[in-house]
């Protein structure tokens, strides 16, 4: 995501040094586009055949991004870096949060997902009247063909795979604290039985921006259960265009099935084995530690900008995407560049700014901005 | 399976080698040239030893030292490479997870020393321009200490006071030269000064230092009187004569009047002399008689004693006298025979006496007039020429070319004279120094020597420094008394 970089950004900015980077250079902004079209480079060392193995597998993890990308440019116009990070919340294991104005294509970029991936598919449209059983499902009383009643527990829309949960923050706060269960542990808990989701399961949500009229605030425990907070922008004028050419023929989306569910659970196992360095680890630990303003040590730019930080969800978040990231990349090993690329995704919905961020007309993003220089500079 | 990664450390550990090679050689030479300075400022010699013990000593020690901090261990190699060659801590994940098994764990470090082995293995030499130039300042250090001049004692406030012989000099001392030539010293006299001071001149015009001017016109000085003692005689027949046998007085008479050489005293010192031998009421012919033939014995026996040229004037003069003193002992016998032998061979012996006398007066004029000028042109006070004077004759002082010390009087109001020679002047002048009057004769040697600086540093033009050096020549001849 590239950060905006307004005047008053600049003047904060100039509160921090630029700092060289630990590549011994400034270090690029961060961004989640992935180059899959080089092909890895064969090893000149002799591989063992586990080795051979082993780098089949990468292949073929490149291969599945490569043709689910693919796919998904058919119907979805523009938005390479949402598309390259929900595929990598995907294959983390996490859920994620899209938001933008209505029309930009939300929807449509879960449900092509979910025809590309072969994977049960439920859309839950949230609405201000939507109750909790509706979401999660309720025991009915059914007579049997004997006529006696029994209780039959009837499963709501959140069994699936995959989950469009349109609209959430149209749901009232009761409703969408019944995604809270089902979002952290994929377990559905009902008149004490608990009932086990299939693996994967993501729940893919959309909102409004909260300014629009008829919306709820998601909670922050909520939030917190989100890997990735996306936020789609009003498409260009070209893409806008390539849009309207591609509806004139059909609405629906055209996207194939080209990976089913084992697949995803495949990458899943192979990305969370890519290594990452101890200094890594606490780059993306302090990261998320100097998010929060009432620690002792913790960064300038907290104590002045930030109400209060991020859970420890962040950090794991951090490391198991940017692990994902890094296989995506084409690389077998974490770098700080996955760390801060993924930061503002991973923060933005996470962190709390205060009123002299609002004041400097600092937005979220930006701060984050400002937490990863200063990061640098701390962590050198 | 880290070949790519240990090339690359076995070039960095090589690169830590030399640059603590190149640290410790700094460092070493760095403290020699401080320890050069520091001697040549405080004035002690550093001894060679010491400073090859310290400049390798501390090469060792800070080349040790600076090994431990620049040979890289696996983790900063790591570093290192993935920041120069822009590999995202790939060969760090390589190195830190070495010993890991894992799917893409193994992957990762095999491609990544893959890529370490395509790289080719570049020079770090950015890194050393650090050290070579710490290096380079150490070298410099040690050249400028070396250049540091030591400094050298100053002796007595002209060992290394610079001199150069002015054109002043050079024409006075030529004047010199040309004045004793053409003087009527004897020619043995002047050949000899003459000698001595062309000598002199060509040695000055080398000499570059002020003692070593000083030394050399001192000795041309001890020289040219040297000169003059061994022209003139009268000082070694007026010796013969006082250290004779029978050392009486008629014949330390004779002495000292043979040795003085100023002929206006002589024909009164004869006739003192005569006197000696003349009866009173305590004394008969026969004892005058006797002193007279006691004062023969003693001069026949110094005279053939005496190793003198032949043709001497003066010692045929005296050996005239003597053979008319012995011819003379045995033709008297009576008082008034013996005086009147006595008048005849005193008269002849003045005679005889007077021009060689004079001769050699003028000899010592001469050596008196050159060394007078030598110490006027190169400004040498008195103190530091050493004593000149002949051997008294039983209580005589100086050379004798006066009537003797005793004879000087010393005038009240300034200024002294031994008779008819008053030098200086009794005509008192305000000295401001002491805000008074005070004799002319008094202060006449400090303006003297004011002057002569004056001279010497060239502060007055040269017609003027002749002007003032005739002018203080006639002062310092002094004033004939009328």
């Amino acid at each position: 995501m590239k950060m905006k970089k307004n005047k008053n950004m600049m003047q904060a900015e100039e509160l921090f040094d630029a700092n060289v980077s630990f590549s011994g250079e400034d270090m690029p902004e961060p961004q989640t586009d992935v180059a899959l079209d080089e092909p890895m480079l064969e090893p000149v060392v002799e591989m063992s055949a586990e080795m051979r193995a082993n780098a089949d597998k990468v292949q073929k993890f490149s291969d599945a991004i490569a043709k689910i990308k693919n796919e998904l440019r058919k119907d979805v116009v523009g938005n390479a870096d949402i598309i390259d990070n929900v595929l990598i919340a995907i294959v983390a294991g996490g859920n994620v949060l899209l938001e933008g104005v209505p029309g930009v294509g939300k929807t449509r970029l879960v449900r092509s997902l979910a025809q590309t991936l072969r994977l049960d598919f439920s859309r839950i449209q949230f609405t201000p009247d939507l109750m909790p059983s509706d979401v999660t499902g309720t025991n009915i009383i059914e007579k049997d063909e004997n006529g006696r009643l029994h209780t039959q527990f009837k499963k709501g829309p959140i069994f699936a795979n995959l989950v469009l949960a349109d609209e959430i923050n149209r749901a009232t706060p009761k409703t969408q604290s019944a995604m809270l269960e089902v979002m952290q542990e994929h377990k559905v808990t009902i008149a004490n039985k608990t009932y086990v989701l299939d693996e994967p399961f993501f729940v893919l949500a959309t909102e409004n921006p909260v300014e629009q009229d008829g919306t709820y605030p998601l909670p922050e425990a909520q939030m917190d259960r989100f890997v990735f907070k996306l936020i789609m922008k009003f498409p260009t004028k070209e893409e806008l265009a390539d849009i309207v050419k591609m509806t004139q023929k059909t609405l629906a989306e055209s996207a194939q099935a080209v990976v089913d569910g084992a697949t995803v659970l495949e990458m899943r196992k192979l990305a969370s084995s890519v290594p990452v360095i101890d200094e890594v680890l606490q780059y993306a630990i302090n990261l998320v530690a100097n998010t929060h303003p009432e620690t002792e040590k913790t960064s300038d730019t907290a104590k002045k900008y930030i109400k209060y930080g991020a859970s420890p969800r962040a950090a794991q978040a951090l490391v198991t995407c940017a692990k994902v990231r890094a296989l995506i990349n084409g690389r077998y090993h974490v770098s700080y560049a996955d760390i801060e690329a993924l930061a503002c995704a991973v923060l933005r919905h996470r962190i709390k700014i205060n009123y002299n961020a609002v004041n400097d007309k600092l937005s979220v993003d930006d701060v984050i901005g400002l937490l990863i220089k200063e990061n640098r500079r701390l962590s050198k | 399976m880290r070949k790519g990664f240990d090339k690359w450390k076995k070039k960095l550990a090589s690169a830590a080698v030399i640059k603590s090679a190149v640290v410790g050689l700094a460092c070493g030479v760095f403290a020699v040239a401080l320890s050069l300075a520091i001697g040549k400022w405080k004035e002690f010699d550093v001894p060679v030893w010491f400073l090859i013990v310290l400049g390798v000593g501390l090469t060792v020690l800070a080349g040790d030292v600076a090994l431990l901090f620049y040979l890289p261990t696996d983790k900063k190699v790591a570093k290192r490479l993935d920041q120069t060659l822009g590999l995202e801590e790939a060969v760090q994940t390589m190195v830190e997870f070495s010993s890991r098994d894992g799917e893409i764990v193994e992957l990762q470090r095999a491609v990544a020393d893959d890529k370490l082995q395509r790289e080719p293995v570049k020079g770090t030499l950015k890194r050393f321009w650090a050290c070579i130039t710490a290096f380079a300042v150490a070298c410099v250090a040690l050249v400028g200490a070396l250049l540091i001049p030591v400094k050298t004692d100053v002796v007595q406030g002209q060992a290394e006071t610079p001199f150069e012989i002015s054109k002043w000099q050079i024409m006075r001392l030529t004047s010199l030269i040309e004045e004793v030539k053409e003087s009527k010293a004897e020619q043995a006299e002047k050949d000899g000064v003459v000698a001595e001071l062309e000598t002199l001149l060509a040695a000055l015009q080398e000499t570059e230092t002020e003692k070593l001017m000083k030394t050399r016109v001192i000795n041309a000085i001890v020289a040219v009187d040297g000169v003059t003692d061994g022209v003139n005689t009268h000082a070694k027949i007026a010796q013969t004569l006082a250290l004779g046998v029978e050392r009486t007085k008629p014949a330390f008479a004779f002495a000292s009047l043979v040795n003085t050489t100023d002929v206006t005293y002589l024909h009164d010192n004869l006739a003192a002399f005569e006197d000696l031998f003349v009866m009173d009421e305590e004394t008969d012919f026969e004892t005058v008689q006797t002193s007279f033939t006691e004062f023969t014995t003693t001069v026949v026996a110094a005279v053939a004693f005496m190793e003198m040229p032949t043709d001497d004037g003066l010692y045929q003069a005296v050996c005239t006298f003597a053979q008319g003193a012995a011819t003379l002992t045995t033709t008297a016998t009576t008082y008034e025979q013996l005086q009147n032998g006595l008048a005849t061979i005193t008269d002849e012996f003045e005679t005889n006496a007077q021009l060689p006398l004079r001769q050699q007066y003028l000899n010592r004029e001469i050596s008196d007039f050159a060394i007078s000028e030598l110490k006027l042109i190169f400004n040498i006070s008195d103190l530091e020429v050493p004593d000149l004077s002949d051997a008294p004759l039983g209580g005589d002082t100086g050379n004798g070319d006066g009537k003797g010390d005793e004879d000087k009087e010393e005038i009240d109001d300034g200024g002294f004279s031994d008779g008819s020679t008053q030098y200086g002047s009794d005509d008192k002048l305000y000295y401001p120094d002491e805000n008074k009057y005070v004799a002319y004769g008094d202060v006449m040697d400090e303006y003297y020597q004011h002057i002569s600086s004056k001279l010497m540093d060239g502060e007055l033009s040269e017609e003027m420094q002749l002007w003032v050096y005739e002018y203080f020549s006639a002062l310092r001849d002094g004033i004939e008394n009328e």
